[in-house]
């Protein structure tokens, strides 16, 4: 484990030591993920001068949910985004390469490389949680230890449901288009919370593909004077056993996968 | 003692089929339709410790297949692949720690670095101690004669530059066996000759058995000890370098350009082969020469004589011929 983290933190220096081989790439594209980030968060606060209340939120409410599941994403992007290239590795023979090293072919795969550009929804995701967090409940040292945890289970389980779809790349060589759909999903819901969907879109993204967990069922947590979510109150607090189990799914997939692709068992 | 043991070892590849177009598309997404192709068909070998063995066959032939199999990329379909003992893919880390792999066409540094990142990188995964990575690193310099580039970033080396780097990467964890899926492909000569003269140095002082893929015949004559030559997924040839050319091209030539050849009024030596007007005449034993050009000389008009000595060259393609057939 430590001997991993070790070389883990020695990849990832040379990744950005080669990353800032191209300055000004790093630079722009920083700035316009930021950028894109805030832009949600402004459009939100012109839609709340029309409509102050959106389905019984306020304002500050749906900042605090989109940025929270923002901040979640931004780890996703940061140390995941990788699973974006498995179907160019696996087609470009790379994973070869992980194979015949002495180091677990995940790891290896996911510490190739870190996207820095997820700073850019990291930067956006903190910058609207400090703007909202004071105006939607009290906070205490609790709660914000009970953040951290929503906020790594939510980078769990986007990474989780994108490695499940990703991993189809070792039968099928192609995985992208059905992780752009989830891509396209996400982007699309993180920006109002479930609340104003209809059930079937509920249900959908509380038990099929679980993303409301990334951020709207956890939020409860920290807002003072909510109604009860859908469904039921416990989901409030099932985003880390939810995170858990698909984690542990998609690994045994992934697993499932490399041995397609290395031919076992076919 | 045997470091690689190759029993009975098959392997096959789903290949999609179907109709053309837009069916095909269909039978894709559905996953029909896909026919087997079996590219390694029943191979057998043995490797022993510190062989130099090449391994070879035309393009498709199921060489780069069995490497991944060696190396425990690929899983066997039937059959038995064993390395050190252990069956590379339920053994895969420690297989891993055992062996280097070159793959000629696909790099294994990091691009954006310099090389030396890159040899370091390479020390941490396989958990060299610092002091024999250094050493290494110091010797494969030293060998392959990198000390000018060492600190220049993968993406400006020339190729040569780069194949050398792969192959002193490859090495750094001192591994018992070394592949090398066409580590001289594209290469100038300079390049190649001296990643063979290293290739050979560590053979020799190192021990390292080497398994070599290539379609350089220089690389065949130079360096392997041993050639095991494939084609649609069966072994036809598997003895020393030497053997094969008496088993294949064992034959010498005299050669002779002439002029007024008729082939009806021959009768003359029998000519093995027949160019335009230049006569081709085994030779079985050099006392034979004299008499023949002698008896050649009296029927057509000779211009010129040469003796062909058997070609590395000519034998593979005789070879590839055979597979074909």
């Amino acid at each position: 484990m430590f001997a991993h983290m070790k070389i883990y933190l020695r990849l990832q220096a040379a990744n950005l030591r080669a990353r800032a081989m191209y300055p000004l790439n790093f630079t722009l594209i920083l700035v316009s993920v930021a950028f894109f980030g805030m832009t949600n968060i402004i459009l939100t606060w012109v839609l709340t001068q029309k409509v102050p209340i959106i389905a019984g939120w306020n304002l500050y409410q749906i900042v605090f949910v989109m940025s929270l599941w923002r901040f979640s994403h931004g780890f996703f992007i940061t140390f995941s985004q990788q699973i974006w290239n498995l179907e160019y590795l696996v087609r470009e023979g790379v994973m070869d390469r992980f194979l015949v090293r002495p180091l677990n072919p995940m790891f290896q795969f996911f510490a190739m490389r870190i996207q820095i550009y997820g700073f850019g929804d990291l930067l956006a995701g903190i910058g609207g949680l400090v703007y909202a967090a004071p105006h939607i409940g009290h906070w205490n040292v609790q709660k914000l230890l009970l953040l951290v945890v929503v906020v790594l289970s939510g980078a769990v389980i986007e990474w989780a449901l994108m490695t499940l779809l990703g991993v189809s790349a070792f039968w099928t060589l192609q995985s992208g288009g059905l992780m752009g759909l989830l891509d396209t999903l996400l982007d699309q819901f993180s920006r109002f919370p479930l609340s104003v969907y209809g059930r079937p879109v509920q249900i959908v993204l509380s038990f099929v593909l679980p993303i409301s967990f990334m951020a709207f069922y956890p939020s409860y947590i920290f807002m003072d004077g909510m109604e009860g979510p859908p469904f039921s109150s416990v989901l409030v607090y099932a985003s880390p056993a939810v995170a858990a189990g698909l984690a542990w799914l998609a690994y045994y997939v992934w697993r499932k996968g490399l041995n397609a692709y290395q031919g076992a068992g076919s | 003692m045997a470091v690689i043991e190759v029993n009975h070892l098959i392997r096959d590849f789903k290949i999609g089929g179907g109709g053309g177009g837009s069916l095909r598309l269909l039978h894709r997404l559905l996953g029909r339709s896909k026919t087997l192709k079996r590219v390694v068909d029943d191979i057998s070998f043995t490797i022993e410790e510190g062989d130099f063995v090449g391994y070879l066959g035309p393009n498709g032939a199921g060489k780069s297949t069995t490497i991944k199999m060696l190396s425990g990329v690929l899983v066997p379909t039937a059959g038995i692949v064993r390395v050190l003992g252990l069956e590379p893919f339920r053994h895969r880390k420690a297989n891993a720690g055992s062996i280097g792999v070159v793959f000629g066409q696909r790099t294994q540094l990091w691009w954006d670095l310099p090389l030396r990142d890159s040899f370091k990188l390479l020390g941490a995964v396989y958990r060299v101690e610092p002091e024999r990575l250094q050493r290494n690193i110091a010797l494969f310099t030293e060998l392959l004669d990198m000390g000018g580039f060492l600190d220049t970033p993968v993406r400006q080396l020339s190729l040569g530059q780069r194949m050398r780097g792969d192959i002193a990467a490859s090495l750094l964890h001192d591994p018992k066996i070394l592949f090398l899926d066409e580590p001289t492909i594209g290469l100038d000569i300079v390049a190649k000759e001296n990643i063979q003269q290293f290739l050979k140095q560590i053979n020799r002082e190192k021990k390292v058995t080497v398994i070599l893929t290539t379609h350089n015949l220089d690389d065949i004559e130079r360096l392997c000890k041993r050639v095991i030559f494939i084609d649609k997924g069966r072994v036809l040839f598997d003895g020393s370098a030497e053997g094969m050319t008496e088993r294949f091209g064992g034959q010498r030539y005299l050669v002779l350009d002439t002029e007024h050849f008729d082939e009806r009024t021959w009768d003359g030596p029998p000519i093995a082969r027949r160019e335009d007007n230049q006569l081709w005449f085994s030779i079985h034993d050099d006392k034979e020469i004299a008499s023949m050009v002698a008896a050649a000389s009296e029927r057509v008009a000779v211009h010129n004589l040469t003796v062909k000595e058997p070609r590395i060259e000519d034998i593979i393609k005789q070879l590839y011929a055979l597979g074909e057939a």
